[in-house]
């Protein structure tokens, strides 16, 4: 996977014209197939090495949040935490954040490993495999740096209008 | 209507089955779990198989040429053929099982800025603490209160 940097920066980016909460949506979009697929493993398995008994395949069933029918029902299903008129749009932007997520991790080459797209209806994995899985980190730093210049830019017309 | 109050109370159970059940099916179909996995646990049984082995850390040296890998489930022993592999590095290999589950390595591919990788993640998972705050203050404005202006400053 891009890192966590490049993959909200994929999302704020795009979205300084959007308004702060469906950006920020968007940009919680593009973190969710991590945080639902890949963070329970990390702590399941960190879990394993102190000595917890772990169940096989407990930390394999998270990775359905990192496939696009999963993040769309967990989008789903977080939008009910919302108030009842953002939830359809909510959902849109976490469904959006999430997909440009995929796409992105898409380009990487794992030597064929690839991501299971198409599951529950298919099992074949994909990948476009034309960058490295680390290639966009040397290039995060300069791009966080580059959207927060953007927001605050935003940021602060939007609050000179507001005084106006 | 799908996203209303009135349709919360069977749309949520209905989302958590649904994805409960995809869960499942993902962790227990054996065509779901890559044939590496099994390689992982059994690497006898994969003699002769050529397969990737993506972003392993070096755990241990064997000898020259030889490591000790992990991933996520179990380690493996690695042939690196003559690549010069530090303790803690990063590696994607490309190769094939011996007789005796040893993975002998093809081509090597190392990933330098892993730790960076890290702190960067940390940075992300900052970013996106400061991210929630906006999500959740500007979007649970009370409802029902609504005051639109026509044009000329008139309420509605």
């Amino acid at each position: 996977m891009p890192d966590l940097v490049t993959h909200l920066c994929s999302a704020l980016l795009p979205g300084v014209g959007l308004r702060l909460d469906r950006a920020a949506l968007l940009a919680l979009g593009t973190a969710l197939p991590d945080l639902g697929g890949r963070v329970p493993g990390i702590v399941l398995y960190g879990l394993g090495r102190i000595g917890v008994p772990v169940p096989d395949g407990v930390g394999l069933a998270f990775g359905v949040l990192h496939q696009p029918v999963g993040v769309s029902l967990l989008a789903a299903l977080l939008s009910f935490t919302l108030p009842e008129r953002e939830r359809p749009i909510a959902t849109v932007a976490l469904i959006g954040g999430a997909l440009l997520h995929l796409a992105l991790d898409l380009l990487q080459d794992h030597r064929g490993f690839g991501y299971a797209l198409l599951f529950p209806f298919s099992t074949a994995r994909y990948e476009i495999g034309v960058i490295a899985p680390e290639a966009t980190v040397p290039w995060a730093p300069a791009l966080a740096l580059l959207t927060a210049l953007v927001w605050a830019v935003r940021l602060w017309r939007a609050r000179r209008r507001r005084v106006r | 209507m799908l996203f209303s109050d009135r349709s919360r109370p069977v749309v949520v159970p209905c989302l958590v089955l649904a994805l409960g059940a995809l869960a499942w099916t993902w962790a227990t179909i054996p065509t779901a779990t890559p044939a590496v996995y099994a390689c992982w646990r059994a690497p006898q049984t994969c003699a002769g198989q050529a397969h990737a082995l993506t972003l392993v850390r070096v755990e241990e040296r064997l000898g020259s040429d030889r490591v000790r890998v992990r991933s996520h489930t179990s380690t493996l022993r690695v042939d690196l053929r003559g690549f010069p592999a530090e303790i803690g590095q990063i590696l994607t290999l490309q190769g094939t099982f011996d007789a005796d589950g040893l993975f002998v390595a093809q081509t090597v591919r190392a990933h330098p800025w892993r730790p960076f990788k890290w702190v960067l993640g940390l940075v992300g998972l900052l970013g996106l603490g400061g991210l929630l705050p906006a999500v959740f203050t500007v979007m649970r404005r009370p409802e029902g209160v609504r005051v639109v202006l026509r044009r000329g400053g008139e309420r509605a």
